[in-house]
């Protein structure tokens, strides 16, 4: 298996999901610097996939992060995850977890908010933050891996060798 | 040699669950679960695929379920735009106050059980409205567009590699034992 390629694949993906998570926190921060047309661009952006609670959400200087506690608390836990993946050596051998420990940690998060919303329970912030960094720590050893077996197939694969080939040579000409 | 079966339909039916989810007023709550429609209609798509694989064709990769998902994505932007837009230009005032009024009876009821924190019915309305407006406007859409066309690919195929892990893998062939002597 091409590990220095399972490598790169891993890298992007990590920049990528640190990019988003980074997105999350930067809204407010550019709300209370005062560049509020930005900050809008952004809570608008992440508005498409979050309720954006303001009781329900972390904030920074008195300003809300660009989505709520459980979902801050899946894609933050998804990056500690992310970080902590290449320790358990799943870059280098493609392997997925049983299926059925992903659905034991979803179900806790589950469990919050089907209580919450039958009126059975409170969700509190740390119910919210603690089952959302659960499941999604939880969630790089069964999409990373994939992900990347996806994209090394696609780069094995003749119609997509060129284009390949034409971006590594890009990179090294620009270099 | 059997070839894989074509990823159009699949694709077409997991990008209609999305768009269908993220685009009717009252069901696209269920993508404020982190895109919950969007990664079911992802992963339905490699679902509706796999069901189309016989014995003869060579195995369901996960670059399949990749490129699935993202497929299934960028359809499923178009439709919320396309249902979007449609709501709000063609059904007219008489209707989006009907849908208000829809909302708000069920975030009263919801916050009345305690379910929802005080506070939050003004801060969907505040949603809603800018919804609307937007809604109207040919930036309003486009940039729905925009934001849908980059947001629903990435869910879509996270949810269809989510699916390939549940149900893509094939499972290897039972071996017959011959008959003892």
């Amino acid at each position: 298996m091409n590990t220095s390629l399972n490598t790169k694949i891993y890298i992007l993906i990590t920049f990528l999901v640190a990019l988003w998570c980074a997105g999350i926190f930067a809204a407010p921060v550019l709300q209370h610097a005062g560049f509020t047309g930005i900050a809008n661009c952004a809570y608008s952006f992440f508005s498409r996939i979050c309720h954006q609670n303001d009781t329900r959400s972390f904030h920074v200087e008195g300003e809300k992060f660009g989505v709520c506690i459980r979902c801050s608390a899946i894609y933050f836990g998804f990056l500690a995850g992310l970080l902590l993946l290449p320790l358990s050596g799943a870059l280098k051998r493609i392997r997925v977890p049983n299926r059925m420990l992903m659905i034991a940690f979803m179900i806790p998060m589950l469990v919050d908010v089907a209580f919450n919303d039958t009126g059975l329970h409170i969700s509190t912030t740390m119910t919210r933050a603690a089952t959302g960094i659960l499941f999604g720590g939880v969630m790089p050893w069964y999409i990373v891996p994939l992900l990347i077996e996806a994209c090394l197939q696609l780069v094995h694969k003749k119609k997509f060798q060129s284009l390949y080939s034409g971006v590594c040579e890009y990179v090294r000409k620009t270099q | 040699m059997f070839e894989k079966p074509s990823k159009l339909r699949p694709a077409l039916l997991g990008g209609i669950i999305v768009g269908a989810i993220s685009g009717i007023p009252g069901l696209n709550l269920l993508n404020c679960c982190c895109c919950a429609g969007i990664l079911l209609g992802g992963a339905m798509s490699v679902y509706f695929y796999k069901q189309e694989f016989t014995n003869e064709m060579p195995p369901m990769e996960s670059s399949d379920a990749l490129i699935l998902g993202i497929v299934a994505g960028i359809i499923g932007a178009l439709i919320t735009t396309i249902l979007n837009a449609t709501i709000s230009l063609l059904l007219g005032p008489v209707e989006t106050q009907m849908m208000r009024n829809i909302m708000e009876k069920l975030m009263q009821k919801l916050e009345d059980r305690g379910s929802l924190p005080a506070g939050t019915m003004d801060n969907m309305r505040d949603q809603f409205e800018q919804a609307i407006k937007e809604g109207g406007t040919i930036g309003g859409i486009l940039r729905s567009l925009i934001y849908a066309l980059i947001l629903y690919p990435i869910f879509s195929m996270l949810g269809g590699l989510i699916g390939f892990g549940m149900f893509g893998r094939k499972k290897p062939p039972i071996q017959q034992q011959p008959p003892l002597q």
